[in-house]
């Protein structure tokens, strides 16, 4: 028996002894509602860092090495995450990505800019790939944390620019959100560009986020405040059933939304969708041969055609593959300092334009993508025969916001 | 004038498909005593498997044989399940029915996926049914309305006016009464808890085409169909049909009413500085709708512990 142990320990040595021979895998942690009812959110979020981490291993990884993903179930719950990411950390993780629910985002964030605090030269960089609260590249930005998404500023600019641009805005807005912090920045955000491209907000309404069951005595009461377009930034079936509810009416109205290509959305919606404009980080039409190559691609290794936020997260970790490929040295160290620092001035071309971070905020700046529910769109969703037609491509110029004055960065010296 | 109308309708039919769900639920805990977790299941259930039904054969059939499926597996659940656990008392059989809702849930997920499902009213019913005031009332709200108005009266009958009533509304109050005069009790239950599984099933079949069919959409229903019962009265199927139309209702108009506690201090000539303090003061009644219904419940159980209809006021 003791001779057994000895021989194994020894076998262990070995293993350990050669595997310090080689450059140390880097190692990437996704943490992730992996189970529970946001699973349905999550999981295209997940296929998009699948998909990219799959092609910059294929491209030659990182110093020489594949680079290592394991994934994570958050539960959903601060709480889970918190405790996961301190696991993903103990198996060696120094980059993180996570994507849904702001809730979730900020307590990573918070608790990777303390462990950064208190370990320096072994600090983690955190991947926001998802989460739209325009607070973590305001009050809560740090050098450590990038944010590849939008947020609600950032698209209802570009909804409500393109609309305008299409004859969709009307003059009377009516602004539908979900009561909290993601919905109270699109009300602001509603109310401050309608009424930069000239359009009078006629009401507006917050409502339970995910409790409401029937939405017609909303429709009714935008039906009484004479609204002609209403902006809304609902998801899940909080934008389900206000579309259902506002076909049953039959009110004849422009729609622009953030979310109205959730899986299974339009089939459930049905032709009420129909001409409803949406606003997104990509559209599968944009692009021409390069978008056509990126969407047979995707469907080559995931099995589908890329949809709802896969492209967000693909692109977002392809851009960092640009900054990981920059760094890269076969049998060099991980040094996340450096990378970091690369992902401030590299970009990734996607088919639709260029993403690139600023060094300000760590914000992404992106081309911003409209289109509308339509029988015409080349790639159908759901098994309907609608999908969603490219209206027009916002460039990262003018989808552009400001940088918030209450960013303060403390950059590593 | 058009704001009133059109929220009372709303209202009525939203209040009328909770009512469906609840009848069940209601009937279950006052005859067996169970808190039956899993009922909101059989809704979601009665939804999906209809959904299936209806789109390799027809609508209608899918209302017929729905149903009868969900009943058949909550009889299952009853006779080979719960009736094992009854002896252990309460806590045993929630315990039992917490977990079947999860099974359920993640069977629904397995079998038709982590998202919602295209389940929409027949072509037949998705035309307006009037129009009032330049707004289009849909004929399928009408339809669920009407269902459960009949599904209402028979049930009604069926417990008033029949021989299988009477036997089990004793059966309620005196279960070891009536076993002594040679009723059969179990079957009765499982009667019952057969009948109650039926009507979620059928309010899953014709409310998730009116809403919508999802693997979330048990988790919904079930806590509002719990503050219907606590609220109507434990037991109590007349209390159920008020607490169903008074949570409808009050959740239809109260969307309307965007008024906070700023505005009434504004009566009193503090508008403004309950504006700058904000928080609480400043939430508009609207945009907590949805939590009404629990702040009703929370008013009915301070003033009426047992519920608005319920035997021990």
């Amino acid at each position: 028996m003791k001779k057994y142990l000895v021989s194994t320990a020894v076998a262990a040595l070995c293993v350990f002894g050669s595997a310090a021979a080689r450059a140390e895998p880097l190692k990437i942690a996704v943490i992730e509602a992996f189970s529970g009812p946001n699973a349905q959110t999550a999981i295209p979020f997940v296929e998009g860092v699948r998909y990219a981490i799959g092609k910059l291993n294929k491209e030659g990884g990182f110093n020489g090495e594949p680079i290592v993903v394991t994934e994570y179930d958050s539960l959903n719950q601060t709480a889970g995450a918190a405790e996961k990411l301190k696991a993903a950390i103990a198996d060696g993780a120094r980059i993180i990505i996570q994507s849904t629910n702001s809730a979730i985002t900020a307590q990573i964030s918070e608790d990777v800019r303390k462990y950064n605090l208190r370990n320096k030269g072994k600090e983690i960089l955190f991947m926001m790939e998802g989460s739209e609260a325009a607070e973590f590249t305001a009050e809560k930005c740090q050098f450590w944390a990038f944010k590849t998404a939008s947020n609600p500023f950032i698209r209802i600019k570009a909804l409500v620019s393109a609309m305008k641009d299409t004859g969709k805005l009307g003059s009377k807005v009516y602004s539908i959100n979900q009561n909290y912090s993601y919905g109270v920045d699109h009300e602001k955000a509603q109310a401050l560009y309608a009424k930069e491209a000239g359009a009078q907000i006629v009401g507006s309404t917050l409502h339970d986020t995910a409790k409401i069951q029937d939405f017609s005595p909303y429709v009714a009461q935008i039906k009484a405040s004479g609204a002609d377009t209403i902006l809304s930034g609902n998801w899940g079936n909080d934008i389900i059933l206000f579309m259902r509810a506002l076909g049953d009416a039959g009110l004849k109205v422009n729609v622009g939304n953030t979310s109205l290509d959730t899986t299974g959305a339009l089939s459930a919606m049905g032709p009420s969708a129909l001409g409803a404009v949406l606003v997104k980080l990509y559209n599968l039409e944009a692009g021409g041969k390069a978008g056509e190559t990126f969407a047979e691609d995707f469907k080559a290794v995931i099995g589908h055609y890329p949809y709802n936020e896969e492209p967000t997260t693909a692109f977002g970790t392809l851009l960092l593959g640009e900054a990981l490929k920059k760094v890269s040295q076969p049998g060099g160290k991980v040094d996340i300092k450096a990378v970091a620092l690369a992902l401030e001035n590299v970009s990734y071309d996607s088919p639709a334009g260029r993403w690139s971070f600023r060094k300000e905020d760590h914000q992404l700046l992106l081309p911003v993508a409209v289109s509308e529910v339509s029988k015409e769109a080349r790639y159908k969703v759901d098994g309907t025969d609608m999908g969603f037609k490219l209206l027009k491509i916002v460039s990262p110029e003018d989808s552009a916001v400001p940088v918030d004055p209450k960013c303060k960065m403390d950059r590593p010296s | 004038m058009e704001f009133i109308v059109i929220s009372a309708l709303n209202g009525l039919v939203y209040g009328l498909l909770l009512f469906m769900v609840s009848a069940g639920l209601t009937l279950i805990f006052g005859m067996m005593g169970i808190v039956n977790f899993a009922h909101a299941s059989f809704y979601m259930l009665g939804a999906y498997l209809s959904f299936t039904i209806a789109r390799i054969s027809n609508f209608w059939l899918a209302l017929l044989i729905a149903p009868l499926i969900v009943m058949a597996a909550g009889m299952f659940i009853e006779r080979f399940m719960l009736r094992r656990v009854h002896g252990f008392g309460h806590s045993q059989q929630l315990l039992l029915t917490f977990g079947i809702a999860f099974v359920f849930e993640e069977l629904v997920k397995l079998f038709w996926g982590n998202f919602p499902v295209a389940y929409r009213p027949p072509p037949l019913l998705s035309g307006p049914a009037f129009s009032l005031f330049g707004t289009n009332f849909p004929s399928y709200r009408v339809f669920v309305a009407a269902v459960a108005i009949v599904l209402l009266g028979l049930l009604y009958l069926l417990l008033q006016k029949t021989r299988i009533g009477i036997i089990v509304r004793a059966s309620v109050q005196r279960p070891g009464m009536v076993s002594a005069l040679g009723h059969n009790v179990p079957l009765v239950f499982l009667g019952v808890f057969g009948v109650g599984a039926w009507m979620a099933g059928l309010a899953g079949a014709v409310g998730g085409a009116l809403l919508t069919t999802s693997p979330t959409m048990s988790g919904e229903m079930s806590v509002i169909a719990f503050v219907v019962v606590v609220v109507g009265g434990l037991g109590s199927l007349l209390g159920a049909f008020i607490a169903s139309l008074l949570i409808g209702l009050l959740t239809s108009f109260s969307v309307g009413f965007q008024v906070s506690l700023a505005d009434v201090a504004q009566l009193f000539g503090y508008g403004e500085q309950a504006r700058q303090i904000g928080g609480l003061l400043t939430l508009e009644i609207s945009s907590m709708s949805a939590s009404l219904p629990a702040l009703l419940m929370l008013v009915v159980l301070l003033t009426r512990p047992a519920g608005l209809m319920g035997d021990r006021n």
